[in-house]
């Protein structure tokens, strides 16, 4: 996998070079092997990146933007300049930021033209546009303690320091631009109406209290030799794309951030120590997201933010240290694929996750089926050190992202769309996850895991695929008619919608099974979290789900008691003509359906499945 | 069966050595192009590709 591409030219002098991942590197970062020399490799390449969209957005700004926006453009940029010939580190420092990539992407992706006459207009709503650069230009002089003048944006009487923090002057009211000087002492922000001096301690680890400053939380953490430095920053205006809301963090909510961090690196540290040490490299930035009440946890990251991964407050540290990990091989991906292409053209088709109730699209297959790639090799290493106590847990997570994940790699593997290199990468992460299908699992762990497999992979079905209508007819005709099935097994394929999902009470209750014994009590306990038959699926009582679930379908059409009866089936008789029909369980479901539509005698559901299911013996 | 594009055909450039001053002399076409195969690793959009909710068990309640 070598370039034969022209190296590209600045002027007479400058050869560029392109990035380069050989077949070996491609290899190993598939396997999820990121070593310190692939780790600085990725991270240089974003930084490339991050300079690529800044002097993209010079050039729109110059050519698109308002005549105030061209000034205060000029006016960063030669900030930069001056503050690169002393102190080429801290402009560095601010390219690499996460925030400073999103902010250049929704400038290069016209998030923010349309905003300009707003903002013009006091709006405090409007996003930040092609201006905003000085905000990061007046961080780098402050860093460097460079005497400056810049005008900076305010929203809501709130300046923001993109990683320092915000100031809330008292112009609560205004939204506009205001002044930032610095003269070597002392740094003012000066609005219309006032004179707010900006806290120069703000610019040094430890900064000094002072009511209107709201400094980003910094986190060092320090764990057998191996340190993590971050930013905890729940203010920054860029780190809304997530499209979840940010955490507003208490005193009491940053010590529970610091107590979990810490816990969950020393768990890295200690079982994931390589992963670990790529983890420093690469994370700058947790950004905390809410929880919201009765919700799991959440986590995200997105590639116009490399750095940062924004996330809820986590179930426990082990959890933390889970999705640390999931994340952290997203933001490899994304750094993969800025280098090069790993599909060379994307369908519309959208694909079964097992990971996710929607359908998803090819390329999200492909960052989730990697991200989960990184949780397998996470829970075979816990399942090594666990205590007892924790051994059948982790061995069951172990079991089940090993077989979901190759069931998504292996959709992946079949696309012609995967380049050269992707195809590389996507191979060599099918032969990882295969060899950890041959370590041996107990029959329980297995057994779990299958049940939570199925259940996910029979609602999602159910919920999104609709069967050709006339293959349902032609069914319902011959069943009608007292004629043997023909191959329904060969239906059309179904189209898949996005919408209308299904209750994922019982498979929260049935991941809860093995992570979190407490809440599985409440999901059986507590009147109204589950219905009845569920609960009796759940305590092992099949013959009562059983009716229960039957009782539900011929009162109506009830896809969610389908699912359950299916699993319960599933699990009475693992046989061929069963798994033939976890592939078809909508054609039964919706044959159901258009029979009693009809108004003929309802047939129950295992009659119907014992009338298909004839046809393919 | 689509032919395969040969994998580096179009890779990042390095600009890491390049000043702040020396980026606004790049070619427009380089950049351009550069943009373009960033939008086609991302999808043009906000490029949220991880938004994880089911790896733990939720307190959801049934409804």
């Amino acid at each position: 996998v070598e370039s034969q591409h022209p190296q590209p030219a600045l002027g007479q002098t400058v050869q560029l070079r392109r990035y380069r991942l050989t077949r070996n590197d491609l290899s190993a970062l598939a396997a999820g092997n990121v070593s310190p020399r692939l780790a600085a490799r990725l991270l240089s390449a974003e930084l490339s990146k991050h300079e690529l969209l800044f002097e993209l957005v010079r050039r729109t700004a110059s050519r698109r933007g308002s005549s105030a926006d061209v000034a205060r453009v000029k006016a960063a940029t030669k900030m930069l300049e001056q503050i690169q010939t002393r102190k080429p580190k801290i402009i560095e420092t601010i390219f690499t930021l996460p925030q400073f990539g999103a902010w250049a992407a929704d400038c290069l992706l016209d998030r923010t033209s349309a905003a300009v006459s707003r903002e013009e207009q006091g709006d405090s709503s409007a996003p930040f546009g092609f201006g905003y650069i000085t905000a990061f230009a007046a961080v780098a002089a402050l860093m460097a303690r460079h005497p400056f003048e810049l005008d900076v944006p305010m929203r809501s009487g709130i300046v923001t320091f993109p990683s320092l923090g915000q100031l809330h002057t008292e112009d609560a009211d205004i939204s506009g631009w205001v002044k930032v000087q610095f003269s070597g002492d002392q740094a003012m922000v000066i609005s219309r109406s006032r004179t707010t001096a900006f806290p120069m301690a703000a610019t040094s680890p430890s900064s000094s209290p002072d009511s209107r400053w709201v400094p980003v939380s910094r986190v060092n953490l320090a764990a057998r030799g191996v340190t993590l430095s971050l930013a905890l920053d729940a203010q920054d205006p860029f780190f809304d794309r997530f499209g979840l809301p940010l955490a507003r963090l208490s005193e009491e909510d940053v010590l529970a951030w610091r107590k979990q961090l810490a816990d969950a690196w020393k768990i890295l540290v200690r079982t994931h120590r390589p992963k670990a040490k790529a983890l420093a490299a690469t994370l700058t930035s947790i950004v905390p997201l809410d929880h919201p009440s009765g919700e799991c946890p959440i986590s995200a990251s997105s590639g116009w933010a490399s750095g940062a991964i924004a996330l809820s407050l986590q179930l426990d540290s082990l959890s933390l240290a889970e999705t640390l990990t999931h994340e952290f091989h997203h933001l490899v991906l994304g750094a993969v694929e800025d280098i090069m292409p790993l599909y060379s053209y994307v369908d519309a088709d959208l694909y079964y996750a097992p990971w996710r109730d929607d359908p998803r699209p090819f390329r999200e297959l492909l960052q989730g089926a990697y991200a989960h790639l990184g949780v397998v090799a996470f829970w075979e290493r816990q399942r090594e050190i666990a205590k007892a106590s924790d051994y059948g847990a982790a061995e069951i997570e172990f079991a089940y992202w090993r077989k979901v994940t190759l069931q998504a790699v292996e959709t992946l593997n079949a696309s012609d769309a995967l380049t050269e290199a992707g195809l590389v990468f996507v191979s060599t992460m099918r032969a990882r996850l295969a060899s950890w299908r041959i370590e041996h699992v107990s029959d329980h762990a297995e057994a779990e895991a299958e049940e939570i497999i199925i259940e996910h992979y029979l609602r999602w079905r159910l919920t999104h695929l609709y069967p050709d209508p006339a293959a349902i007819e032609k069914l319902v005709r011959r069943w009608s008619a007292g004629l043997a099935a023909p191959d329904w097994f060969v239906t059309p394929a179904a189209v898949v919608k996005p919408d209308s999902l299904l209750s994922t009470a019982r498979y929260g209750a049935l991941k809860a099974r093995h992570r979190d014994p407490a809440l599985f009590r409440r999901y059986l306990q507590v009147r109204g979290k589950l219905p009845e038959a569920d609960i009796a699926f759940l305590k092992g009582d099949y013959s009562k789900a059983v009716q229960g679930y039957l009782s539900r379908i011929r009162e109506s059409h009830d896809l969610d008691a389908w699912v359950g009866l299916i699993c319960v089936r599933y699990r009475e008789a693992e046989s061929d003509t069963m798994k033939a029909l976890l592939k078809r369980a909508e054609v039964v479901a919706s044959l159901h359906y258009r029979i009693r539509e009809y108004g003929n005698s309802i047939p129950s559901p295992d009659e119907l499945i014992e009338w298909l299911a004839a046809s393919t013996e | 069966m689509r032919e395969r594009r040969s994998a580096l055909e179009c890779s990042l450039v390095d600009l890491t050595q390049l000043s702040v001053r020396e980026l606004s002399k790049l070619d427009d076409e380089l950049l351009e192009d550069a943009l373009r195969r960033l939008l086609h690793a991302c999808g043009g959009g906000g490029r949220l590709w991880s938004l994880n909710i089911l790896s733990q068990p939720s307190d959801k309640p049934y409804s």
